[in-house]
């Protein structure tokens, strides 16, 4: 018996410790972890992530995003990242701390997303290469996701945020393609990631 | 007989028969035996190789086991090798253009139809009023313009805080020489006297604002002030009408 | 003397009466749901593959919300991991310990109610994902309403093996027993653990891939594997009459994979926003993981020693000598590719999931399958006859992995190049791995065929013919020496 349980005592510190140094411990440090805020300018970095894309992300997780996309920048020592400007600097831990949800990811079966809100700014362009991939890469591998919008006849003036599509795209004259409201919330969760406020243990490496 | 009989077995085996009559058995009930072979001794040398390398791994990479320590290399210094030569502005022009340009312009400077004006032989940027060209690039443009005479009416963004001055030159630089175009480049200098020029300006331009500037070209060497008299003036604005579907703003 | 015979004389086998009968039912219900959801998984599999060639063809089902990659394809790693790979695991865990206890206590409502319950959780697990609820988090993409159901079944079947183990008869213990018991404790706490921090509780920012990818080291590492390896150092020793090699090895192994296991998830994201001492101690971890498996490998070699011309005719040792060979080299590879020099290239490219589909379709599937084709004419009284159509099925599952990891592997480099190039355009990187793309879709159409010869060779045995226990024969299946192979 006595064998036995030096065997249990064993295996519950050595895997206690693993529980206790990658679960929890980050748990309690990263808890701890306050925004920035600038002596100069009173900014405060990270800034907080405006009304709607806070419900983008679930759409995000909803359809899989993960699967091919990821969220960090890495340090132009350990990568090209930087180089491809997918972002100017390396992310750190304090980026996320007011992310919903921190989809890191782990494929770059498409490109790095952390700051396709600063390459791009215009919904629009969002909602278009949701509704067709193709029409800006016609090689892609990224699925369609035609039910995030919906067609609807025009009524008297076109939406605001109607789509611009031709050739087979086009809806039926007097028809017109719009987002959903899952489309908008996920598009303005898109539009909302963007690094580009400074964080002191993340300079901007040097060219 | 076979050769593993020659391993010894110890009995360990159970040979208890318990539970009750007339059932069907369904499980053996063995306990396999184990020897006491010994640890292979190049085992024993990877065990302690691992341990030792995983000491001085772990000590070295591990930015003193702090949290807020991201970047596992020991800082001694700036990591370059010394001088290079100059990369050549239109290699790296094409490669920031493949970032993002692209997908409005498209890797074949030929735009899309009706939604993003091409930059093949366009008039914009081959015009000598390269300072214009720069100010778009810098504030973005937006609503109805034309080009090659096919009519516009989009947003471009802003790129002056995305990119910096050598990087938007080399861009302007490749574009211009790029598909057949043929232009003189553009020069560092002459993006950062734009960026200088324009700094109080919010806003994206508008086709009519844009011409405004006086034209300069401001890529020659010392950017002297030449009129760009000779080459016919970018098409004409259409009527600024309450035209549909108004693009995005920003 | 024929084959058979040899091998009855081999085996040191002593049938005894016990109480083991009612456990028919819930082995049989694991075996039954696990290859269920084995067949579900590769179909969705085979699906997403295509999808990866061609998102657009009308074959893949373009534009329907619940058939669309970042759906599908999470699914299908799911149930290929918690339907199939657990519930054969857990499957042959109950058979192992309940051998091993003589107990005559043997509860067997209590893994009964677990796999009903499991296979609840997975129902609702698949329904709730592809319906649009998944979580986001790369192996924990269940929503809660479908992991409680397989951690409560876990935990059902942890307090039963424990209870099973403090009520045992044979006061010593063998190997099989403290991995198979430290992997249900393992995956109870792992499993609760991850998933209370991150779906209860809600952690949000930088911890929340900390604590995922901690569990996916320990999901792989401290419930697959000890699993796998406890079966295998149970199984083997049996089917060639000879003890396990070495209590050293073994214990090297034990105490090198509990030590390490928990450490490596994190090896998934080197370069993320987490502490660099997190990824380097992951590093380290990963790399020293070589050392138990190594000691694992070796046992078995070296137990195998003498009687290696049984692999041929003994195809259930076949499987699982292979499995577990497969597993000494996907941890020396997992390694080699950890190294942040190479890391750096092949990060986020196509053969990091090669990587995993090493040990899973390797290591995991081929044992567990040995595991079915040892224990289920056992359990139904039979003996396999169809020798040919399990024959087949070993050589598709080699030919499926071989094709799969290779093409990955190359996909993954190529890609691994044109990423780190950045004159690269993304879309040209995409061009460079096409062929490669198609030979995945090729492997997961050998996948599919081999999981079909798989489950039709379980479901022969309900036809073979009986077998008596008091008989010389082998009921696992053997290729009998006088019938033709051609």
């Amino acid at each position: 018996m006595n064998r036995l349980s030096k065997i249990i005592g064993g295996v519950f510190v050595l895997f206690g410790l693993s529980w206790w140094g990658l679960a929890v411990y980050p748990y309690l440090s990263f808890a701890a972890l306050k925004e920035n805020v600038d002596p100069n300018t009173k900014e405060v970095a990270p800034p907080g992530v405006p009304g709607a894309a806070q419900q983008g992300y679930r759409v995000y997780a909803a359809n899989g995003c993960v699967s091919c996309h990821t969220q960090f920048v890495r340090d132009k020592s350990e990568g090209g990242d930087i180089d491809r400007q997918w972002g100017k600097r390396r992310t750190v831990a304090r980026d996320y701390i007011k992310d919903g949800h921190v989809f890191l990811g782990v494929s770059r079966f498409g490109p790095d997303l952390t700051n396709v809100g600063a390459r791009q700014k215009d919904p629009q362009w969002f909602y278009r290469y949701l509704y067709d991939p193709r029409l800006f890469d016609s090689e892609t591998t990224m699925p369609s996701y035609r039910w995030l919008f919906r067609e609807q006849v025009i009524a008297g003036q076109p939406a605001q945020n109607a789509l611009k599509l031709e050739g087979a795209d086009a809806p039926r004259s007097g028809y017109e393609v719009v987002p959903t409201a899952e489309a908008e919330s996920l598009v303005a969760y898109l539009l909302s990631l963007k690094r580009d406020y400074a964080l002191p243990e993340a300079p901007e490496p040097k060219e | 007989m076979s050769s593993h009989e020659e391993h010894a077995r110890t009995p360990e085996f159970s040979e208890t028969a318990t539970g009750r009559e007339g059932e069907t058995a369904i499980t053996d009930s063995v306990i396999p035996a184990v020897g006491d072979g010994p640890i292979p001794r190049w085992l024993v040398a990877l065990i302690f190789v691992g341990l030792f390398w995983s000491g001085a791994y772990l000590f070295s990479y591990s930015g003193g086991f702090s949290s807020d320590v991201f970047d596992y290399l020991p800082k001694f210094g700036p990591l370059s090798s010394g001088p290079q030569a100059a990369p050549d502005p239109k290699v790296i022009g094409k490669a920031l253009f493949s970032a993002n340009c692209i997908t409005c312009h498209q890797a074949t400077g030929l735009g899309q139809p009706g939604q993003y004006p091409p930059l093949v032989g366009s008039e914009f940027v081959l015009s000598d009023a390269s300072n214009r060209l720069i100010a778009i690039v810098l504030k973005g443009l937006q609503g109805p313009v034309t080009v090659k005479g096919q009519s516009f009416n989009n947003a471009m963004q802003p790129w002056e805080g995305q990119y910096t001055d050598a990087q938007l030159a080399a861009i302007l630089t490749y574009v211009r020489s790029d598909w057949g175009n043929s232009a003189p480049p553009i020069p560092a200098e002459a993006v950062k006297q734009m960026r200088e020029e324009l700094k109080d300006r919010k806003d994206q331009w508008t086709y009519a604002e844009l011409m405004k500037i006086p034209a300069k070209d401001i890529a020659k060497a010392g950017g002297s002030e030449q009129q760009a008299a000779n080459k016919p003036a970018p098409g004409a604005s259409p009527a600024p009408s309450a035209s549909p579907g108004a693009p995005q703003q920003k | 003397m024929s084959v058979s015979n040899q091998l009855a004389d081999a085996r040191s086998e002593r049938i005894v009466t016990g109480n083991g009968s009612v456990l028919r039912a819930p082995i049989l219900l694991f075996f039954f749901s696990g290859l269920f959801w084995l067949l579900v998984a590769a179909a969705l599999w085979l699906l997403s593959c295509f999808q990866v060639v061609d998102p657009f063809s009308p074959l893949v089902f373009p534009d329907i919300p619940w058939l669309t990659y970042g759906r599908v394809y999470p699914v299908a790693m799911d149930l290929l991991v918690y339907g199939w790979a657990s519930m054969i695991g857990v499957g042959a865990a109950i058979w192992i310990l309940n051998s091993m206890s003589e107990n005559p206590f043997a509860g067997g409502y209590l893994p009964l109610l677990a796999g009903i319950i499991w296979n609840l959780g997975l129902v609702s697990g698949v329904w709730g994902v592809l319906g649009g609820g998944s979580t986001g988090m790369e192996w924990l993409e269940f929503p809660l309403y479908a992991a409680f159901p397989i951690w409560l079944a876990e935990i059902i079947m942890a307090v039963w093996a424990i209870a099973l183990f403090i009520g045992r008869r044979k006061k010593s213990g063998y190997i099989s027993q403290a991995f198979l018991l430290t992997a249900f404790v393992a995956f109870a706490w792992a499993y609760g653990s991850a998933n209370g921090f991150l779906q209860i509780v809600n952690v949000t920012g930088p911890a929340q891939p900390a604590i995922q990818w901690w569990y996916f080291g320990c999901l792989i590492s401290l419930w697959l594997t000890p699993l796998g390896i406890g079966i295998v150092y149970h199984f083997v020793p049996l089917l060639v009459g000879r003890p396990l090699y070495s209590a050293k090895l073994a214990s090297i192994s034990f105490w090198g994979i509990i030590a390490f296991g928990g450490w490596t998830g994190i090896t998934q994201i080197i370069g993320a926003p987490v502490p660099a001492w997190v990824q380097t101690a992951g590093i380290v971890a990963k790399v020293l993981l070589v050392i138990p498996a190594l000691a694992f490998a070796t046992n078995l070699h070296l137990t195998m020693k003498g009687s290696f011309d049984l692999i041929k005719p003994n195809l259930a040792l076949r499987f699982l000598v292979t499995g577990g060979m497969v597993f000494g080299l996907a941890s020396i590879w997992d390694a080699l590719t950890t190294f942040r020099s190479v890391s750096r290239l092949l990060e986020f490219t196509w053969a990091v999931p090669g990587r995993t589909y090493l040990t899973l379709l390797g290591f995991v599937t081929l044992v567990a399958f040995g595991a079915i084709y040892y224990i289920l004419p056992r359990l139904a009284g039979r003996a396999w006859k169809y020798t040919k159509l399990i024959q087949l099925h070993f050589w598709f599952s080699i030919v499926a992995l071989g094709t799969l990891v290779f093409n990955l592997t190359i996909a993954g480099v190529l890609q691994g190049f044109g990423l780190m190039d950045p004159k690269v355009p993304f879309a040209a990187i995409l061009d460079l791995i096409k062929p490669f793309l198609l030979g995945y879709a090729l492997a997961g159409i050998f996948i599919g065929v081999s999981v079909l010869l798989g489950v039709g060779s379980f479901l022969t045995v309900f036809v073979n013919p009986e077998w008596v226990p008091e008989s010389n024969e082998a009921p696992e299946p053997v290729i009998n020496e006088e019938v033709s192979l051609a």
